[in-house]
C-alpha cells in the first residue's frame, strides 16, 4: 500500500509543472505580503503606515516605544502612556498647534506625535486595561438571563448563557503587545487562493487522466485497483492538502514575523479588539495552528468534491469547469455565515470555504438555534464538512470502481452468444 | 475552418458552455441589479418628474428653474401651513384653498427625491459644457465598475483551451504533421476560429449586460458627455456615453484578441488542458487580486486590463488623509492614463497579440482532434444544476407569522406601547430596550437580553397577540430586521430581515456590498420610525413622512404615502391605513387596491377609528367631534359628502 501511495504522490504532485507553479505561488504570496507591508493601509482609518521615507522616524519611534512598553502591563506604564496622551491631546485639541517642524518631539511634528500615542498606545492600552471589567459585566448579566430563561422554560437561550457564563469568566489581559500584527495575519487570505488554484492544478486531472488513457480499466482489474486504489488517492490528497496549507502558513508566520515582529504569541486571543467576544481562550499562536487545522479540513473537503467532478466527468475541462463554479459558489455562500436567517447559513455550513474563514468562524460568539438546541457554528461547519467527506468519498468509491468496473464486465450480446 | 468550428462548439460541446454561461450571466445581471440611490427606488415618479424636466445641458434658464424650485421646495411645508391658517380664518375659500396647496402639497412630496436631483445639479454646475443632468443609474453600472467578470473570463478560458490541446493530448498531432494542409492551414484556421469565438463571446456578454442594464433601469441619453458621470469628473476624453461603451467593448475585444493568444501558445508549449487552464486562470484572474484599485494593472503586456476595460477611461482620483503635520492632504489613488499613453499601449497591444499569433503558428506542428466517443453526461449537468436550484431554496427569510390582517391599530401608540393578557410592554427610545411589566406581580423584565453589544439598534415595536414584534437597524446599512418575541417563554424568532449581510468579495475583486455612501443615506438610518406594524403579506414602517410597504414575499419595497404628518393620528385598520397628511386631511391608503385617497371634507389633526368609524375633530368646527363610517370605497367616492 505504501509503495502504491508513493507512486501515486509521485504520479499526480511531484511533476515538474506542479513544483514550479508551487515554487512560484510562494513568491507571489511574499511578494504580496511585502507590497502590503510597504504600501500600508490608506485612508482615515487605517493603522499600518506605508515604509517611505516620510514615515522612518515614526516607525523608529514606534519600535522603540514598544521595546520600552511590550510585556507585563504595570502601573508604571499605563501612566506615562496616559499623561503624554493628556499632554498631547490638550496641544492639539483646539487644532490651533504648530504645525511646523519640532526636533525635541518623538516624530518631528505634534499632531504626529499624538497620532502615534494615541493610536498604538492609548487606545489599545485602554482597552485592555478596561477589558476584564465588560467581560464580568457579561458574565454577570449572562448568570441573570439564565435563571430568567429557566424560569420560563426556554431551553435554547438558558443553554447559551450557560456557555457565556462558562467561557467568558474570569477574563483578564496582563500583556501589553501590539496586537494588530496578529489580526492582519489571521485576516491574510491570499495563500487560501493559490492553495485552491493549486488544488485544482493537481487535483482535477487524478481520474479523468486516467479515463483519457484507459487506465482506469486496467487498474480496476488490478488486485488493489477497486477500493483501496480510491483510498490512497484520497490519502495522496490529504497529504497534498495538509503540504500545502503548512507550507503557505509557514511562509505567512514567517514573513509576517520578519517584517511586522509578531510579539506575545503567548497572549489571550482575546487580547485582539477584533476577538473580544470570541468564545475561545486560547493563545494567539494556538488560534494560528487551529486556523490552519481547519483550512485543512476545508481544503481536503473542497478537494474531495473535485475528485467526485474528476470521477463523473470525462473530460478535464469540464471538471474544471464545474469545480471553478462551484469555487466561487462555495465562497459566495461562505459569506452567509453571519446571516441571522437559518436557510442562509445552512449554505454557508455546507460550503467548504466556510472553514477557510476561521478568523471569522471564532471573532465572535456565533451560533445557531436548530430545535431549540444551542449550537455552535464552528462544530457545525466541522462536523457538516466530516458528513459531506464521507458521502462524497462513498460516491467516489462508486463511480470510479463500481460503476466502472460494471460497465466493463457487460460484453455485447453478439459477442456472447458467438461465445467469444 | 467550419469543420474547426464544428468541433470546437457541437462536438466539445463548447456551445452547452457558452450557453452555461450566458445563462448564469443573464441570471447574475438580473439579481446584482443596478446602482441607484435607495430615494429614488423609493419615489422613481417623483425623480422621473424633475428628471425629465431638468435632464440636459444647464442653461441659464434651467438652473433658475431649478434655484427657484429649491426655494419652493424649502418653503413647501412652511406655505402649507400658511395657506390652512388662511383658509380656517375664512381668508380664503376651500376652491382657492385646494388650487393653491396642490403645487406645495407634491413638492412637499417629492422633497426627497428633488433633493438628490439639486445635489446632481451641484456637481454638473461646476463645469456645465462637459457635465449635463441625466438619470445616470443605468450608465453608471454600465460603465463605472472594474470588477473582473468572471463567468466571462471562465467562458473565454474554458472555450479556447481545447483549441490545440485535444490534439497534443490525443496524439494526434503528429498524424496532422504528416497531411497536406495540417502545418499551415490548419493552425491559421485555428487561431482564426479562437479569434472569432473570442469576439464573438465577448460582444454576446457585453451585449448580455447593456440589454439587462437597459431592460432594469434604462440606458437613455447616451448622447450626453461621459463626465455626466462622477467617477468620471476627472476624464481626458470628451466622448459621449454610447461611444465610451463602445470603446470599451472594443478595448475588451482586444483584451479577448490577447487572451486567445495566450491561451493558444500556452496550450501549444505545454500539450496539457489542465495546465493550459491553470495558466490561463493566473495570468487572468491574479492580476485582479495583487493589483485592486492600481493602475498598474492596465499598463502589464496581460489581458486583465483590457478585459476590465473601464480603467482607460477613467481620470485621476484622489483619496483625502492628514499628513504627520496635521495637515489634510490628496493622494492620488488612481492615476489616468492620457491619451498618448492610451494610444501607445493599444499599438503594444495590438503588436503584443500578432507577435503570440505568429509564435503560436511557428511553434504549431499540425494536430486534429480524434473524437472521443464520451458519454453524455447530461445527467451529471442536469444533477448540478437541480443541486444549484435547490440550494436557492435555503435562501429565504420569512417565516410564519401570526397576524391577521383584520385589526385595528393606533399607530402611535403601538410603537411604544403594548398589551398581552399578561403583560404591559414599554419600548424606551432612548435606552433601545423593551420592558414587560407583569400586570399582577408588577415585576419588570427586559425583553431584550444579549449579552453583547449589538450592532443592531430597536427603532419600533408592535404587539399583537401574545407576541411582541420590534424594528431593529444596523445604523448607516440598508435594510430592516423583524424579530418577534413569544411572550409565554420569550423565545425570540426572526420574521423578516433585508438586511444585505453577505461582505464576501472575493479575495478583494468585489466592491464592497452594504455601505452607505452618501450622506443623506447615512442619516436616514438615524431617523425616527413613527408607525411600525404589519399583517401576512406586508410589513409597514414610517420614516422622514413617508410609509414604506415591504412584500414579505418578494423584499420590495414601496412607498405609499409620502404625505404623512409625522406623529399625528395615525391608524391601521383591517388593511388599510389612515393618516393626517400635510395638509391637515385625512389620507387613506386603500391596501387592495394600492391606492391613496384624501378625503377633502376631512380637515382634522386628531382622528380615532372605533369599530368601524372615524371620529375626527373637525378643524373647521370648532374641533366638533364628527363620524364618518372607515369605509374607503366610500370615503373616495367624490360625491361622499
Amino acid at each position: 500500500m505504501l509503495r502504491i501511495f508513493y507512486f501515486e504522490m509521485r504520479k499526480n504532485y511531484l511533476r515538474i509543472f506542479i513544483i514550479i507553479a508551487f515554487v512560484l505561488f510562494l513568491l507571489v504570496n511574499l511578494s504580496l505580503i511585502y507590497k502590503n507591508y510597504v504600501n500600508g493601509d490608506s485612508g482615515f482609518t487605517g493603522y499600518f503606515m506605508p515604509h517611505s521615507a516620510d514615515t522612518v522616524r515614526r516607525w523608529e519611534f514606534y519600535r522603540s516605544m514598544h521595546e520600552k512598553l511590550d510585556g507585563t502591563l504595570t502601573a508604571e506604564k499605563a501612566d506615562f502612556i496616559i499623561n503624554e496622551n493628556k499632554r498631547l491631546e490638550s496641544i492639539v485639541s483646539d487644532g490651533a498647534f504648530s504645525r511646523e517642524y519640532q526636533p525635541d518631539s518623538y516624530t518631528g511634528y505634534l499632531w504626529g506625535d499624538y497620532v502615534m500615542i494615541s493610536k498604538y498606545f492609548y487606545d489599545p492600552m485602554k482597552y485592555i486595561a478596561t477589558y476584564s471589567i465588560n467581560s464580568d459585566k457579561i458574565v454577570e448579566k449572562a448568570k441573570d438571563n439564565i435563571a430568567f430563561y429557566e424560569k420560563y422554560g426556554n431551553r435554547y437561550e438558558k443553554a447559551k448563557n450557560e456557555f457565556i457564563a462558562d467561557h467568558y469568566s474570569g477574563r483578564k489581559i496582563t500583556v501589553f503587545y501590539d496586537s494588530k500584527p496578529w489580526e492582519l495575519l489571521f485576516d491574510y487570505n491570499f495563500s487560501d487562493l493559490l492553495i485552491l488554484l493549486l488544488l485544482l492544478l493537481g487535483l482535477v486531472p487524478m481520474f479523468v487522466n486516467e479515463k483519457e488513457t484507459k487506465m482506469s480499466n486496467l487498474i480496476l482489474a488490478s488486485k488493489n485497483g477497486k477500493i483501496n486504489m480510491t483510498l490512497i488517492k484520497v490519502m495522496s490528497a490529504l497529504t497534498f492538502v495538509s503540504f500545502l496549507v503548512f507550507a503557505f502558513s509557514c511562509e505567512n508566520m514567517l514573513a509576517f514575523t520578519y517584517l511586522y515582529g509578531l510579539n506575545g504569541h503567548a497572549m489571550p486571543l482575546y487580547a485582539i479588539e477584533k476577538y473580544q467576544y470570541s468564545p475561545l481562550a486560547c493563545s494567539v499562536l494556538a488560534f494560528y495552528f487551529l486556523m490552519v487545522l481547519l483550512k485543512i479540513i476545508g481544503f481536503f473537503s473542497f478537494g474531495l468534491f473535485i475528485f467526485l467532478l474528476s470521477s463523473l466527468l470525462s473530460r478535464v475541462i469540464y471538471t474544471y469547469m464545474v469545480s471553478s463554479l462551484f469555487l466561487v459558489g462555495g465562497i459566495y455562500a461562505s459569506g452567509y455565515m453571519v446571516s441571522v436567517e437559518l436557510g442562509k447559513k445552512v449554505l454557508s455550513f455546507l460550503s467548504p470555504v466556510t472553514l477557510l474563514k476561521g478568523n471569522e468562524l471564532y471573532s465572535k460568539l456565533l451560533d445557531t438555534n436548530i430545535l431549540d438546541n444551542f449550537l455552535l457554528v464552528p462544530y457545525i461547519c466541522i462536523l457538516m464538512q466530516i458528513i459531506t467527506s464521507s458521502i462524497i468519498f462513498l460516491f467516489i468509491c462508486k463511480t470510479s470502481a463500481f460503476k466502472t468496473l460494471k460497465k466493463a464486465n457487460v460484453l455485447p450480446e453478439k459477442e456472447i452468444s458467438n461465445g467469444i | 475552418m467550419a469543420f474547426e468550428l464544428k468541433k470546437i462548439l457541437i462536438k466539445q460541446r463548447g456551445i452547452i458552455v457558452i450557453f452555461i454561461m450566458v445563462l448564469l450571466k443573464v441570471i447574475l445581471t438580473l439579481s446584482n441589479g443596478y446602482d441607484s440611490h435607495y430615494i429614488i427606488d423609493q419615489n422613481p415618479d417623483g425623480y422621473s418628474f424633475y428628471i425629465n424636466q431638468y435632464k440636459g445641458k444647464l442653461t441659464e434658464k434651467k438652473e433658475q428653474e431649478i434655484k427657484s424650485e429649491y426655494y419652493a421646495v424649502g418653503h413647501a411645508a412652511g406655505e402649507l401651513e400658511n395657506l390652512s391658517s388662511r383658509w380656517r380664518e375664512g381668508k380664503i375659500d376651500k376652491i382657492q384653498y385646494e388650487s393653491l396647496s396642490k403645487e406645495y402639497y407634491e413638492r412637499q412630496k417629492n422633497s426627497a427625491v428633488f433633493n438628490v436631483v439639486y445635489n446632481q445639479y451641484y456637481y454638473v454646475k461646476e463645469a456645465p459644457d462637459l457635465r449635463y443632468i441625466m438619470d445616470n443609474r443605468g450608465w453608471s453600472t454600465l460603465l463605472s465598475h472594474d470588477n473582473p467578470d468572471f463567468l466571462f473570463l471562465l467562458c473565454l478560458i474554458l472555450i479556447l483551451t481545447p483549441l490545440f490541446c485535444n490534439e497534443y493530448e490525443s496524439g494526434m498531432n503528429s498524424l496532422l504533421l504528416s497531411s497536406r494542409n495540417g502545418k499551415y492551414r490548419t493552425g491559421v484556421y485555428k487561431l482564426l476560429i479562437g479569434i472569432i469565438l473570442a469576439v464573438g463571446i465577448t460582444v454576446l456578454f457585453s451585449l448580455i449586460e447593456f440589454i439587462c442594464i437597459n431592460d432594469m433601469v434604462g440606458l437613455n441619453d447616451g448622447g450626453f458627455p461621459l463626465q455626466s458621470l462622477e467617477l468620471f469628473q476627472n476624464s481626458d476624453y470628451y466622448i459621449t456615453m454610447n461611444q465610451a461603451f463602445i470603446a470599451i467593448v472594443l478595448f475588451r475585444i482586444l483584451g479577448a484578441m490577447l487572451l486567445a493568444a495566450f491561451i493558444s501558445i500556452l496550450g501549444i508549449f505545454t500539450g496539457k488542458s489542465i495546465i493550459t487552464l491553470f495558466l490561463g486562470s493566473v495570468l487572468t484572474f491574479l492580476p485582479y487580486i495583487f493589483l485592486k484599485g492600481n493602475s498598474l494593472i492596465f499598463f502589464l503586456p496581460l489581458p486583465s486590463g483590457l478585459l476590465s476595460g473601464v480603467g482607460y477611461l477613467w481620470g485621476t482620483s484622489y483619496i483625502s488623509s492628514i499628513d504627520q503635520s496635521g495637515n489634510a492632504v490628496n493622494m492620488v489613488q488612481f492615476q489616468e492614463i492620457n491619451k498618448a499613453g492610451l494610444g501607445f499601449l493599444m499599438a503594444g497591444f495590438v503588436v503584443e497579440t500578432g507577435l503570440l499569433l505568429l509564435c503560436c503558428l511557428k511553434k504549431y506542428s499540425g494536430y486534429t482532434l480524434r473524437f472521443k466517443n464520451h458519454e453524455v453526461r447530461t445527467k451529471m449537468i442536469c444533477g448540478c444544476l437541480c443541486m444549484i436550484a435547490v440550494c436557492s431554496i435555503f435562501i429565504g427569510g420569512c417565516t410564519i407569522d401570526r397576524a391577521k390582517d383584520n385589526f385595528t391599530v393606533n399607530a402611535l401608540d403601538s410603537i411604544k406601547y403594548g398589551k398581552t393578557d399578561k403583560y404591559n410592554i414599554n419600548f424606551d427610545a432612548a435606552k433601545r430596550n423593551i420592558t414587560a411589566a407583569n400586570k399582577k406581580t408588577g415585576e419588570i423584565i427586559d425583553l431584550i437580553r444579549e449579552p453583547f453589544e449589538q450592532d443592531a439598534e430597536i427603532a419600533a415595536i408592535f404587539v399583537h397577540d401574545e407576541y411582541c414584534y420590534y424594528l431593529s437597524r444596523i445604523p448607516q446599512a440598508e435594510g430592516i430586521r423583524v424579530y418577534e418575541i413569544d411572550m409565554k417563554n420569550f423565545e425570540r424568532k426572526l420574521i423578516f430581515n433585508n438586511v444585505r449581510e453577505n461582505k464576501e468579495d472575493l479575495f478583494g475583486t468585489l466592491y464592497k456590498v452594504n455601505v452607505i455612501k452618501n450622506f443623506s443615506e447615512k442619516i436616514d438610518t438615524y431617523l425616527p420610525i413613527f408607525c411600525f406594524f404589519f399583517n401576512k403579506e406586508y410589513i409597514y414602517y414610517g420614516v422622514d413622512s413617508r410609509i414604506v410597504r415591504i412584500d414579505r414575499l418578494t423584499g420590495r419595497e414601496t412607498v405609499v404615502a409620502s404625505d404623512v404628518a409625522e406623529w399625528k393620528s395615525l391608524f391601521y385598520h383591517n388593511g388599510d391605513i389612515y393618516y393626517v397628511d400635510k395638509q391637515h386631511r385625512l389620507g387613506i391608503f386603500h391596501g387592495d387596491s394600492g391606492k391613496v385617497y384624501s378625503v377633502d371634507s376631512v380637515y382634522t389633526d386628531q382622528f380615532s377609528i372605533t369599530g368601524d368609524q372615524v371620529e375626527y375633530k373637525d378643524l373647521f368646527d370648532n374641533n366638533e367631534i364628527h363620524r364618518i363610517p372607515a369605509d374607503p370605497g366610500r370615503l373616495s367616492q367624490p360625491d361622499f359628502y
